[in-house]
């Protein structure tokens, strides 16, 4: 089992600092050896869909939740946006 | 007589009949989390408790009505929001978050009276089985404390077993509420996926996350547990399980899984299992044995859909939105990249790459997709075995608490701690943790699984198991 560890970070948004980089391979490598049982089981083709099943869906509408509330987190805001470095020039 | 001492129901009935105020119920646990604070269970007790006690005290004294909770106060895990108060997940990404909005299962405490009077330790967004990958230190078990605490909710079961609190909610996503249960000798339930609204809980694994409440006694589980649960418009996946109406069993038929046989025979503490069932035997009780073919392959089926859902879930968390960017980021893609990296703990970030493993092109079908089919496959399994046995019962736990740093650096050997709580996890059925002896002076606890909505005869069982081993085994 082999981890291509640079296009994982790259995937999950992360930068592993170098002198941790072969500890976390091996740790992924190790859990994947570990999960691989899964891979060579013989199962039964799937019949239901995947997920779980959805109990009832309510209409999509904005509630009590204030906008000033949601944004009172953000790190940086301007005009009731999040701000974010320029993106576009 | 110390109100730690009491149970719940008690607490209500004193502070209704005015034999005690619910302001000097909650200084008094205030005081016991202060006097506690070495065991890392409690993160901060909000200011505004005894005020909110007091307030119930004059509604009593006025002859209004309160509600089936009321005046008692309630801890909660730190990523169940709480408007106003601060929900950080124990990440240094979100310590200074403060919750927009109340969790469905807090406005059901409050609506009846609860006190939410202080948060409580866990393993970084729920990811871990030890409680020491926080922000806030390793939380430290109630009866050693230079054993874990169990994980992920830690806090909350060393705040229940170490007398802060009569009641603590956790969230059980693989097991996080019934391995620290068991490993602090409280009693702690993971219900039927849906019974409680995951809306306002910080998402996790959403297709296994459930909050739950941990006890000193299966009675108060089952009466806070009522009054949690309920269909919630804010959660298509929350259903209506209303096991307090169903009746209860005349003779209890328990199932002991043949699959799991060799592992629990191997176990250090496997003499008081069979001790257990022996003793089941004599108060009546049935025992079969029964069939989940897969069920070895939990384990790995969890690791690999766990991670999956995880990383999609985490996603949101990019320096943009959550309280935490990382300073010296000066593009949108390091804003990502650094805050994550800087935000995340090491678990996280290991949880999130394996998601993302397993959800990658060429892998894709042979991890994840796989992994649901067993999943699937997991839940006919068990519907089959249940149709032959009330409940499963097996050890929580593998082994008693382990010390602290003891299993930190190999991720492996801490993922086997949930070998048999997971299970029930990915087949989304109910399963309780009661505990029954002592390995020295470490507590074990016994498992219960039922099928889909069964609360009432694992409770029912839970209660007849609690009762057998109250003087120990």
């Amino acid at each position: 089992m082999k981890v291509d560890i640079k296009h994982l970070e790259s995937l999950s948004k992360l930068n592993i600092v170098d002198s941790q980089e072969d500890k976390f391979e091996q740790d992924l490598v190790k859990i994947l050896n570990f999960v691989n049982e899964i891979t060579e089981l013989d199962l039964p083709e799937e019949k239901k869909t995947m997920g779980v099943s959805l109990s009832s869906l309510r209409e999509d509408e904005v509630t009590e939740q204030e906008q000033c509330d949601v944004l009172a987190n953000a790190p940086s805001k301007k005009d009731g946006c999040y701000l974010t470095p320029l993106v576009v020039e | 007589m110390e109100y730690k001492d009491l149970t719940v129901m008690q607490l209500v009935d004193g502070i209704k009949t005015k034999k005690f105020t619910s302001e000097s119920v909650v200084k008094y646990f205030i005081e016991q989390c202060k006097e506690k604070q070495h065991l890392n269970a409690v993160i901060e007790v909000f200011d505004d408790a005894v005020e909110k006690a007091v307030e119930i005290d004059k509604k009593i004294s006025a002859g209004e009505q309160v509600g089936k909770l009321a005046g008692v106060p309630v801890a909660i895990k730190d990523n169940i929001l709480c408007k106003g108060k601060k929900a950080g997940c124990a990440s240094a990404f979100m310590q200074d978050f403060v919750s927009p909005y109340t969790a469905t299962l807090v406005k059901k405490l409050e609506d009846e009276g609860a006190i939410i009077f202080a948060r409580t330790n866990m393993d970084e967004f729920a990811m871990g089985g030890s409680c020491e990958n926080t922000y806030y230190g390793a939380c430290k078990n109630a009866h050693d404390d230079s054993c874990v605490s169990g994980g992920s909710s830690g806090g909350s079961a060393v705040a229940v077993a170490a007398g802060l609190c009569p009641v603590a909610i956790g969230t059980d996503t693989g097991g996080s509420v019934r391995q620290p249960s068991s490993f602090n000798g409280v009693v702690g339930i993971k219900p039927t996926y849906g019974t409680v609204s995951r809306y306002g809980i910080v998402a996790f694994a959403s297709s296994t996350d459930q909050a739950a409440p941990i006890t000193k006694t299966v009675e108060e589980n089952e009466y806070v547990l009522q009054i949690m649960s309920g269909q919630d418009v804010h959660d298509s996946t929350s259903i209506k399980n209303d096991f307090a109406v169903d009746s209860p069993k005349q003779k209890i038929k328990i199932g002991l899984c043949r699959q799991l046989k060799d592992k629990i025979d191997g176990l250090k503490n496997s003499e008081k299992f069979y001790l257990a069932v022996k003793k089941l035997k004599e108060a009546g009780c049935e025992f079969v044995e029964v069939e989940v073919p897969h069920i070895e392959n939990s384990l790995a089926c969890y690791y690999v859909i766990s991670p999956a859902e995880a990383t999609s879930n985490l996603a949101r968390f990019d320096g943009v939105k959550y309280t935490t960017r990382s300073k010296t980021a000066k593009s949108l893609e390091e804003v990502y990249v650094e805050s994550r990296s800087q935000g995340f703990g090491k678990e996280v970030q290991r949880r999130i790459m394996l998601g993302n493993f397993v959800l990658s092109s060429g892998y894709f079908d042979a991890y994840y997709k796989k992994a649901k089919r067993l999943q699937d496959l997991l839940k006919i399994e068990f519907a089959t075995a249940f149709s032959s046995c009330d409940v499963i019962m097996t050890p929580t736990t593998p082994d008693v608490a382990f010390k602290i740093g003891g299993k930190l650096n190999d991720p492996v050997a801490m993922y086997l701690e949930d070998l048999f709580t997971v299970p029930a996890s990915l087949a989304g059925i109910p399963a309780i943790s009661v505990p029954y002896a002592k390995d020295g002076h470490l507590p074990l606890g016994m498992q219960f699984m039922g099928a889909q909505k069964s609360e009432k005869i694992l409770y029912q069982t839970a209660k007849l198991f609690q009762d057998l081993f109250k003087g120990g085994i």
